[in-house]
């Protein structure tokens, strides 16, 4: 168990090396550029605006880590084999599996770290050229609770690429794996509560309704860990959702992880 | 020992993680968002930019969020507030944006926006785009011809559009004799009927043809009654003063239930009026 | 005592897009390596030489039979605790130095700060790396590559060599180091298994050596009495004993 942490520290050097750290920075540069011109397009709600660039940003910055880097390093290390490397070191597969979901986190988590940075840098410049008028309503805490929620929904996403990557043998389709459940777990709330609404109309058959349900429990709420609009209007958080989300984000990863080292035990790596 | 706790722990999650999933859906859905999506509120060029190639897809998204926001209303019997039936509006014409050959959003429009929300104008414009580009389809123009005579009581106008309907390919044959047939005075609960069948042919929409039937249920009474005045009229040559009357001259065994739960009643003219917010009645006056 | 040992090992892969056929690629495998013995498999492409290390390296499990390193079942905790693996085609983290690498390896063992520095000077400087040693793997030509993970195998001077192809794609400078180090190895006492197909290098290295067809381990010799073998029957001066032996082998086997 104490090899975690060394496998987080490699998986993360890896992914860093990639020069993904220079993406991010030269991205949130633009980011700031960006985010303090178009907002003066807008003449009422300069704040909102800025914060729906910013936080859609992040939230975008974070998606890299699931959608490129973390495929390219779970798939490709069994595909280049690379894998030997750190098995042969008298590493259980459940602590390489646990490190590399937590090097993948620390990922993930730098990258948020430095476009939040950004998305404040920005804030400050805005609040120099626009009038201050705009800025009343603002404060830092629903930035930040709204930020740490897209963090945990983007782990959520992670562990289930870890999954995927310990059930397959190719990256394309732990690629459209990943995909499907990012898809699904965006629309399957909405989907469930129309599927609901029909059932007190007239029959639909209990198989559907039944799947639908299934779903909800099964795929990751991903829409749920989306608090932009929130932070985007400054509007009070209700504590029992954060509570409640946060239970759910690890309860799920937890799942997760459970059944990606399940399969992963029980695999070949040739 | 080991197979055993992890066991323990993973079922643990899993409630735990179920707890949460369903605990979340019931919280939004308690306090639902005031808004069916943001992306209604952006300009249509960037819009389309904005959804790439992938356009018709979400219309149709926005047209499931759109059919969930008001079936919700619906099957709780509530209102929706003016500003509710303007951002409806707003979607249903991103929607016609996205994908203009799309039917359903005309349809939903013209189905709820001048009945409960006295949108006839905004409706109307929205049908006009439809007639320009779904060339080989009679129903916009048929909507047209019910707008105009329904709500804005303009009967040239009117005939005019169901002229048009009537001429394209796949219109029912009576259309061309049904202008002939309206007078201006006792057609509207006929117009409406007839509008109502057609409407709920094309509905598969439970939430929504609940809501049509109960419709059409009111205005079959209301022309039932209104038929019955005449005859009433007819034999007496006064209007009843009221609707008890009809049942003491045996004409109606008893006055039927308002579906909208009011009480019918007569006006002056022989029409038949319910005091329900029967919206029909309500918002139909211009 | 044995330390490598395997009992009728099976092992199949399912191929083919829907996993309906089955390749055979051991069939009945048992032997056993003693303690300080150097143990070499020979045979063609595709033979099931590589499945049997991984199978040692509990990457790979056998359909059936029983396999164990130190008489600890494998894939059991600890029984991995003292062995340096060597890939086939050894591929480190492109992006990461030689050193990082090390220092992973140092690290997951638990070594301290002290320790660590030293293992990894003796590791550099036995492969000759210690210029390039904080130069990213992806620069390196593949002999460089092939010394680079022979640093990480050897790394904890581990009791127990599994080496795949360790001489593959080396130049002959290459090839001395990696005998040299298992000769090293060897002298030191350590357990070697490993396989190769250039039949001269094995031949000067191993105790005995095993010849695997088709998935099959249809013969295990010593060194010596091949040598005995050669001297008797042997009329083409132009192969080494174990080629003779070798060729032989394979061609009854195909006929």
């Amino acid at each position: 168990m104490n090899s975690i942490l060394p496998i987080a520290v490699i998986t993360f050097k890896e992914g860093l090396r990639r020069r993904v750290l220079y993406g991010v920075m030269v991205a949130s540069l633009l980011l700031i550029l960006f985010a303090v011109l178009i907002s003066g397009l807008f003449m009422r709600d300069i704040l909102k605006v800025m914060v729906d660039i910013c936080l859609s940003s992040i939230s975008l910055g974070g998606l890299l880590v699931p959608f490129f880097l973390a495929i390219n390093l779970l798939a490709g290390d069994i595909e280049n084999r690379t894998i030997y490397t750190l098995l042969a070191r008298n590493i259980s597969r459940s602590s390489y599996i646990l490190g590399k979901f937590l090097g993948l986190a620390m990922l993930t988590g730098i990258i948020i770290i430095i476009l939040m940075i950004a998305t404040l840098v920005a804030i400050y410049c805005a609040t120099l050229i626009y009038p201050a008028h705009n800025f009343l309503h603002f404060t830092l805490s629903p930035l930040f609770i709204s930020t740490l929620m897209a963090f945990l929904g983007v782990l959520v996403l992670n562990s289930t690429v870890l999954l995927w990557c310990s059930v397959t043998t190719s990256s394309f389709l732990a690629t459209l794996l990943t995909l499907s459940t990012y898809i699904i777990g965006h629309s399957v709330e909405d989907v469930v509560r129309f599927m609901n609404l029909k059932n007190t109309g007239v029959e639909i058959s209990p198989m559907i309704q039944a799947t639908a349900k299934a779903v909800l429990y099964i795929f990751p709420n991903l829409a749920a860990f989306d608090l932009k609009q929130q932070a985007a209007y400054s509007l009070p958080f209700v504590s029992q959702e954060i509570t409640l989300l946060g239970l759910y984000g690890l309860s799920y990863i937890s799942i997760m992880l459970f059944l990606a080292i399940f399969f992963f035990k029980r695999r070949d790596l040739p | 020992m080991k197979i055993w706790r992890n066991l323990f722990l993973f079922t643990g999650a899993c409630v735990l993680s179920s707890y949460c999933a369903s605990g979340l859906y019931q919280l939004h859905n308690n306090n639902r968002e005031k808004k069916i999506s943001h992306f209604t509120m952006i300009p249509e060029p960037m819009a389309r930019a904005m959804t790439l190639e992938f356009p018709g897809i979400t219309s149709d998204y926005l047209m499931l969020k759109t059919l969930t926001y008001m079936g919700e209303r619906i099957m709780k019997d509530e209102e929706l507030t003016p500003d509710e039936w303007q951002m409806i509006y707003q979607t249903l014409v991103q929607i016609s944006n996205l994908d203009p050959r799309f039917i359903d959003p005309y349809i939903i429009a013209q189905m709820s926006l001048p009945w409960d929300a006295g949108m006839v104008e905004e409706t109307n414009i929205l049908l006009e785009k439809a007639a320009k580009i779904l060339t080989n389809d009679y129903r916009p123009y048929f909507f047209l011809w019910y707008n105009h005579f329904k709500f804005l009581d303009n009967p040239e106008k009117a005939a005019y559009y169901l002229e048009k309907a009537a001429a394209i390919p796949g219109a029912p044959p009576y259309f061309s004799t049904l202008a002939a047939r309206l007078n201006l005075y006792a057609g509207k609960t006929y117009a409406g009927v007839v509008f109502l069948q057609e409407m709920i042919k094309e509905t598969n929409d439970p939430a929504l043809l609940k809501s049509l039937r109960r419709r059409l249920q009111a205005l079959q009474k209301i022309g039932f009654l209104e038929q019955k005045i005449q005859k009433y009229r007819k034999r007496y040559q006064v209007f009843p003063k009221e609707l008890q009357e009809l049942v003491d001259k045996g004409l109606i065994t008893k006055i039927p239930p308002d579906p909208y739960g009011g009480k019918f009643y007569i006006m002056e003219n022989g029409r038949v009026y319910t005091s329900s917010n029967l919206v029909l009645q309500k918002k139909g006056k211009k | 005592m044995s330390i490598f040992s395997c009992n009728q090992i099976h092992k199949s892969y399912q191929t083919g897009c829907l996993k309906h056929t089955r390749k055979k690629a051991l069939t009945d495998v048992s032997f056993q390596v003693k303690q300080r013995e150097v143990f070499g498999i020979i045979g063609l492409n595709g033979a099931g030489k590589s499945t049997i290390l991984k199978i040692f390296m509990a990457f790979v499990k056998p359909d059936k039979g029983t396999v164990s390193i130190n008489d600890q079942p494998v894939a059991s905790k600890g029984s991995h605790q003292s062995i340096g693996y060597l890939p086939e085609h050894p591929s480190l983290y492109p992006h990461l130095s030689i050193k990082e690498h090390l220092q992973f390896g140092c690290r997951v063992a638990g070594l301290s700060a002290q320790e660590e520095k030293k293992r990894i000077q003796t590791a550099l400087e036995t492969v000759d790396l210690t210029e390039v040693a904080k130069m990213p793997i992806r620069g390196f030509s593949k002999g460089m590559t092939q010394r680079a993970a022979l640093a990480y195998t050897i790394l904890l001077k581990p009791e127990i060599l599994i080496l795949d192809e360790p001489m593959s794609g080396l130049d002959p400078l290459g090839r001395q180091l990696v005998l040299d180090i298992i000769q090293e190895y060897h002298d030191r006492g350590a357990t070697i298994l490993f396989c190769s197909h250039i039949l001269t290098d094995v031949e000067r290295i191993c105790d005995r050596i095993g010849i695997m067809h088709q998935g099959q381990l249809v013969s295990v010799v010593t060194a010596d009495s091949l040598d005995k073998d050669y001297v008797s029957t042997s009329t083409k001066g132009s192969q080494t004993p174990l080629e003779h032996y070798f060729l032989n082998t394979v061609r009854t086997e195909i006929s």
